[in-house]
């Protein structure tokens, strides 16, 4: 038996030898990398700002005209934008500040820090003034063009507008059916490794 | 972002980097299976090391504070990208059970071990990835829960398991390889 466990505890740390000899190159990043790095990530948030601003300008000036049903179309084709880029930018990724990850990121031990996480996640699927909002404010961008279409008897004109409310729709309860689940399970996991 | 760190800071961070570089390649590695996402997870995982040293008072120990950043980094990372459970991943449990002893070939490569360990890895939750790769850093369990806020008495559950997994997908290649 004391040879049979001195094998497997051979294999073992033969096993962790060679991932512990795995070839590296270890180099500690100069503070230029570190302040290019940090600007790069300054820099994809302010990118995504910026383009938020313009598309809002260009929402308004398309709004003070909406009278025209071309402006009216491209207040709604902005809104549609608007939507899909928060949800993308913000929505998807729901991304933290990786800024000041490392403020925090010591001071919490992986489960807690895993926990908080998770949480952060859920609460973002499970917020239903984050999955209503933007369809409301896909409503209210599109309400001039409907009226202009359904005056002039252009029925047609609400396919863009039906087509992307439903994908829209569809992508945001697929995607918190998909995730949602799995958030949970990991969070009953996570209390009943804390229970033990 | 104030980026002039203090001397103390950025001693800290040059030790440590120093001391524990190569084990944060190794898990980003772990982490991040593409190498040019891995680049972007590493220099993520270093960026919020040199920040945690503004705040680094002594209250654990310079490796216990290291592999917290770090781990906690790379979950942040894999909880961003959406990963938190998307089909593939499994618990130790479920992976002890999946293997059969004898299934893989006896003598293996140092590359094919490694390769499999990766594989192994990239499937696992968080919590069991950072405890399979603490110990294949060569930790205890207490030390592992220390890092990770999970009992010892449950680390040490993990790590007979992960043990017994190694063993069946490892087993006999041990003793091949220099």
């Amino acid at each position: 038996m004391a040879a049979e466990g001195i094998m497997a505890e051979l294999e073992m740390d033969e096993v962790r030898s060679i991932w512990t000899s795995q070839p590296t190159a270890p180099r500690a990043m100069s503070q230029q990398e570190m302040l290019d790095k940090a600007n790069k990530l300054k820099f994809a948030g302010r990118s995504k700002l910026a383009l938020f601003s313009a598309l809002g300008i260009l929402l308004v000036v398309f709004g003070v005209n909406d009278h025209d049903i071309r402006f009216a179309f491209g207040k709604f084709i902005v809104a549609c934008l608007l939507v899909a880029g928060w949800e993308t930018a913000y929505g998807f990724k729901n991304e933290l500040d990786i800024l000041s990850l490392g403020l925090n990121a010591g001071t919490s031990s992986s489960l807690a820090f895993y926990r908080s996480e998770l949480l952060r996640r859920r609460s973002f699927f499970e917020s239903h003034q984050r999955t209503l909002a933007p369809a409301l404010f896909l409503v209210l961008g599109s309400l001039r063009f409907v009226a202009l279409s359904l005056r002039s008897g252009a029925f047609i004109n609400l396919t863009p507008l039906g087509v992307f409310l439903a994908g829209w729709l569809a992508f945001t309860v697929l995607r918190k059916r998909r995730e949602l689940p799995a958030i949970e399970n990991e969070i009953l996991a996570l209390n009943l490794i804390e229970r033990r | 972002m104030n980026l002039s760190g203090s001397a103390g800071q950025d001693a800290l961070y040059q030790q440590a980097i120093d001391t524990y570089g190569s084990a944060i390649e190794r898990l980003a590695r772990a982490y991040e299976a593409a190498a040019d996402k891995r680049d972007d997870l590493l220099q993520e995982i270093h960026l919020a090391l040199w920040r945690s040293f503004q705040v680094f008072e002594d209250r654990c120990s310079l490796r216990t504070w290291i592999y917290r950043v770090a781990h906690n980094a790379a979950i942040s990372y894999v909880v961003r990208q959406s990963r938190v459970n998307s089909a593939g991943f499994a618990s130790l449990a479920e992976l002890e059970t999946a293997f059969e002893p004898g299934q893989y070939e006896q003598q293996v490569e140092r590359r094919l071990v490694l390769e499999r360990l990766f594989k192994l890895i990239h499937r696992l939750k968080p919590l069991d990835r950072q405890i399979m790769l603490l110990y294949l850093e060569d930790m205890d369990a207490t030390t592992i829960g220390e890092i990770t806020g999970l009992s010892p008495g449950y680390v040490r559950t993990q790590i007979y398991r992960i043990k017994a997994i190694l063993k069946n997908r490892f087993h006999g290649s041990g003793g091949h390889h220099g």
